[in-house]
């Protein structure tokens, strides 16, 4: 006790507090940018922390870290853009909100689920880490193989009504994600000796170009409606913004089903916050009583991917502290961090240095708390952001975006690869196939072939070892049922709607 | 200062020219680029920020980071390769993209490509088993390879990295099989160890500290030449009577081509920062073994050991 | 003509290209390096993923669905927008190295911005400057990540 009061004593010195603010202030403009993400400002701020105390630089690594992913939430809402890989699946009912004039409630709405599953996740790592830290270890090749493979069936509840579109879109995503070295034997494939390519198709340039530059030429369609704003309406009508009793009443559910989901995947090692928010996401749709919402403005798809998304904030800590095993590339750049200030993770923690593992705990708690602060203050002038005419407005995001793509490896060939996948994103929006599909499927593609083949090694090339684990062969059912019930759906829908081409 | 140069003088030949043709011979006039073929935070770039911190004040120019992560760093060799040898760009050199990646794909540059201008630091790896898993040594580790042929697996950052080339070597100097399984990085190598997932992985000292100290995993032995501080207890392969001897470096390397006296301005105002306060503190917090050498002594350790990885690769294809 | 036809067409051709030209690129000698223990190789993944996409683009040929929105390039004045945009973020993309990040962004916003009818220069000018130079400036100074400085090598 003594010790968690000494904690809370240090995190609140004046000086640290005015670093945590500057931390989370500048998480979360960072996570809004396009191009500019949470692992790479954490990265950057590391040679910073070299120099400081322990307090302070956990203050300002984990700032940035929830504040970040928070961030991309808010150009998902408000430019159809995901400022980080996480916050995509947040755009599909984010933007339809912000279309019909309710940007700021879509806002309200995910810094409240961002705020929810960071606490949630928090309150895991705080009570069970060890214990969970030591189930997430079972998780080998097989495991997560199985468990991706179920991941893989939300790819039939994002195309909506499209379905074989949809089902394309993935195919396309999976073809795009096998450009590179393969992830076994470093076999270069489609590379044509182009090194910028070997390690396939870089994320962020990917992303943005499916999302912002396919946006910008869509807009372009109207000429960027001469003079008008992104979004046409005389004022930001405070009433349609306000969250309504029934707001809350569709959302809580999906929002506690999403922390456990995000911290679930967030204490896996190698998975991350852009699965974590899409599964978040699709299971809100799958259970939900009237499924046609989403994709049209359902608050509650905010809710779920942005209480999914936070959730693994706190969760890939667990394997962090407990086991000194990161759960994602923020994480693994915060054990690094930590190791600067002379502290070693691992079972050890909890018995050497039970002062380190408060102060973790309460800066967690402050570094959230901050978020929401912060977060709430800042809702009103971001909304702003609405008001500048569209044809000032992307552009600019074009020069943010073409920055933010060359900066990640120092490459103009990535610069290439944004605007070559701004193309692919316009081009299949004329068509009328979904992007999120595409994206998911090139998410998920790379861990599973490697875990994929990682079993199969071991099993020497037998299929069974996916069935003779109780875990695989659990989410193998799991993904099963997840097909039978979209066909099942699929078939309903179509017999009360006879269809319409 | 005096006395550092008489030091220089020792140990690098190449320094008589430094007082024929003078110290002030050559001096930058433009900023001077120190590549990284790794992501920011990693080991390569902590090493790029801790030489340009500390040798900052030596330089009349700007020292400037460029991270170009891909391909196991061989994409910021070649990019280095093809710029122009005026010292002004320079790579940070001597782990996978210099020794082992060269061995196992086609790339686009060789060792001739570069002359180098010094080592900075080494990074021992370690063969590491899980407690409790039966194999507390080499000789359990062959024992139990023997009595299940190709059953038990090591994991590895990728084909073709420097862990991968150390089992290779190492297995074909036991005259055993193993399986190996290419992970993404450390970290997933080291959960798949606890998990029981595979039985053997390999790991710097600084990054595997938690669960070696904690007693969950046991360094068995290390391919170096001499014991490790920290892991006194953990054989080197050569005592066992093993000749393996591969271990991570890092340093600086300039295109070939690049003038004797630019090598030597570089070398030897790097080396003051190398020899600074502020060096010695940041690598210690970071644990980073410093181990300096000259350029061409650095050069050769280098490809001597990318040649012993040449040749178990060689002996992986037949 | 159905749109959708075309499309799935389109995706049926460029899938077999894929699965007859672009997978046999891929070296299959990787037995020879990876030991005896591998029993899928890395053409695997880019078969599954050509089939799939084979499949499904014969699959929106036989039962298309609609949903597309190529309606709106239908007027001139709307496919014009898209090819200038285009034809601008290629032109800008291509300068980069070339002339720098400060001085292709000031010129590409110029452009984008006039082209697109708006003629207040007071906002014109200060907006473009304002936004190159402070995103090289705050890159550079607070990421310490360099954004190409071009064959001029410009101070900004």
């Amino acid at each position: 006790m003594d010790m968690f009061l000494a904690a809370v004593a240090t995190v609140f010195e004046p000086a640290n507090i005015a670093i945590l603010l500057a931390s989370t202030a500048a998480g979360i403009v960072i996570g809004a940018i396009p191009g500019l993400t949470v692992t790479m400002a954490i990265a950057l701020a590391v040679p910073l922390t070299i120099t400081m105390p322990l307090t302070p630089s956990l203050l300002m690594l984990l700032g940035l870290y929830g504040a970040g992913i928070y961030g991309g939430s808010i150009s998902a809402v408000l430019i159809n853009t995901p400022g980080t890989p996480a916050s995509a699946a947040t755009s599909i009912d984010g933007y339809e909100l912000a279309k019909q004039g309710k940007a700021l409630k879509a806002l309200k709405m995910a810094l409240i689920a961002s705020f929810y599953g960071g606490l949630f996740s928090v309150v895991l790592l705080v009570v069970i880490a060890p214990q969970l830290a030591a189930f997430a270890l079972k998780f080998g090749p097989a495991e997560i193989c199985s468990l991706l493979i179920f991941a893989l069936t939300i790819v039939a509840v994002l195309s909506g009504d499209t379905i074989i579109k949809g089902l394309l879109a993935a195919a396309i995503g999976m073809l795009i994600a096998t450009i590179g070295a393969d992830p076994m034997l470093s076999v270069p494939r489609f590379t044509f000796g182009v090194y910028d390519l070997y390690d396939g198709l870089a994320y962020i340039p990917l992303l943005i170009g499916l999302f912002a530059i396919a946006e910008m030429l869509a807009q372009a369609e109207e000429s960027f409606t001469t003079g008008a704003k992104l979004i046409d309406i005389k004022d930001i009508d405070k009433d349609a913004n306000r969250l309504t009793r029934d707001d809350w009443r569709r959302s809580v559910v999906p929002m506690i089903r999403s922390g456990f989901l995000g911290s679930f995947v967030g204490m896996l090692p190698g998975l991350g916050a852009a699965i974590a928010t899409f599964l978040g996401y699709a299971e809100a749709k799958r259970a939900s009583k009237e499924p046609e919402r989403f994709g049209k403005g359902a608050i509650e798809g905010v809710a779920a991917s942005e209480s999914a998304n936070n959730a693994v904030t706190g969760s890939a800590m667990i394997p962090m502290l407990a086991l000194a095993i990161p759960g994602d590339p923020p994480t693994a750049i915060l054990l690094g961090a930590l190791l600067i200030q002379g502290v070693t993770t691992g079972p050890l923690i909890f018995v050497n240095h039970p002062d380190v593992v408060y102060t973790v705990y309460v800066a967690l708690f402050a570094s959230l708390a901050f978020m929401g602060m912060v977060g709430w203050l800042a809702l009103k002038p971001i909304v702003q952001v609405l008001k500048v005419p569209k044809v000032l407005l992307y552009p600019v995001i074009l020069a943010m975006c073409a920055a933010g793509s060359y900066a990640i490896r120092n490459s103009i060939f990535d610069v290439f690869v944004m605007v070559g996948a701004g193309l692919l994103g316009y081009a299949l929006r004329l068509f009328g196939v979904p992007v999120a599909p595409l994206l998911i499927a090139f998410i998920l593609c790379p861990p599973l072939e490697e875990s994929m083949r990682q079993a199969l090694i071991k099993s020497q090339g037998s299929l069974m070892i996916f069935l003779n684990r109780p875990i695989s062969a659990f989410f193998l059912l799991l993904a099963l049922a997840a097909i039978v019930f979209t066909v099942r759906r699929q078939i309903k829908s179509h017999q009360a709607l006879p269809s319409n081409i | 200062m005096s006395k550092f140069k008489i030091a220089l003088a020792a140990t690098t030949v190449a320094a008589a020219l430094v007082f024929t043709v003078g110290a002030q011979a050559w001096e930058p006039t433009k900023p001077i680029k120190i590549v990284v073929g790794f992501a920011p935070g990693g080991g390569a770039d902590l090493v790029a920020r801790n030489l340009v911190a500390s040798s900052q004040e030596f330089f009349p120019v700007p020292l400037v980071v460029v991270n170009k992560a891909g391909a196991s760093g061989a994409l910021a060799a070649d990019f280095v390769k093809n710029e122009k040898a005026d010292g002004l760009t320079l790579l940070v050199a001597g782990g996978s993209e210099s020794t082992a990646v060269p061995n196992f794909q086609k790339v686009t540059y060789s060792l001739d490509d570069f002359r180098g201008v010094m080592r900075l630091i080494r990074q021992r790896v370690f063969l590491i088993s899980k407690a409790g898993s039966g194999i507390n040594s080499i000789a359990d580790l062959k024992a139990k390879a023997l009595a299940n042929p190709g059953k038990l697996s090591y994991g590895s950052s990728g084909q073709g990295s420097i862990y991968h080339a150390v089992m290779l070597v190492t297995t074909r100097a036991l005259g055993i099989e193993m399986q190996h399984v290419p992970y993404k990085g450390g970290a997933p190598m080291m959960a798949a160890l606890l998990g029981g997932h595979i039985d053997i992985t390999m790991g710097a000292p600084e990054e595997t500290s938690a669960q070696l100290d904690s007693g969950q995993a046991i360094p068995i032995a290390l391919p170096s030449e001499t014991r490790y501080a920290a892991y006194k207890d953990a054989p080197t392969l050569m005592e066992l009577g093993y000749n393996v001897y591969i271990e991570n470096q890092k340093g600086l390397f300039a295109p070939a081509g690049t003038p004797d006296e630019v090598v030597q301005y570089l070398h030897d105002n790097f080396k003051k920062g190398m020899d600074s306060a502020t060096w010695k503190a940041m690598a210690g917090k970071l644990s980073m073994e410093t181990a300096y050498l000259n350029g061409d002594d650095f050069m050769a350790g280098v490809k001597s050991m990318s040649k012993a990885i040449g040749e178990a690769a060689a002996g992986l294809a037949k | 003509m159905n749109t959708d036809r075309v499309f799935g067409t389109a995706v049926c051709i460029l899938a077999l290209l894929f699965l007859t030209l672009a997978i046999p690129t891929i070296p299959d000698d990787w037995q020879h390096t990876a030991g005896t223990y591998y029993t899928v190789g890395p053409r695997m993944f880019p078969y599954i993923a050509g089939t799939l996409c084979l499949l499904l683009g014969l699959g929106v040929i036989l039962h298309p669905e609609g949903h597309n929105k190529l309606s709106g390039l239908r007027i001139g004045k709307a496919r014009r927008g898209v090819v200038a945009s285009l034809g601008l973020t290629l032109g800008y993309v291509a300068l980069l190295e070339v002339a720098g990040f400060t001085l292709s962004t000031i010129a590409a916003l110029v452009l984008f911005f006039t082209v697109f009818g708006e003629r207040r220069w007071y906002v014109i000018v200060p907006m473009a400057v304002g936004v190159a130079v402070i995103t090289k400036f705050v890159f550079l100074k607070f990421f310490l990540l360099e954004l190409p400085a071009g064959l001029f090598d410009l101070p900004i």
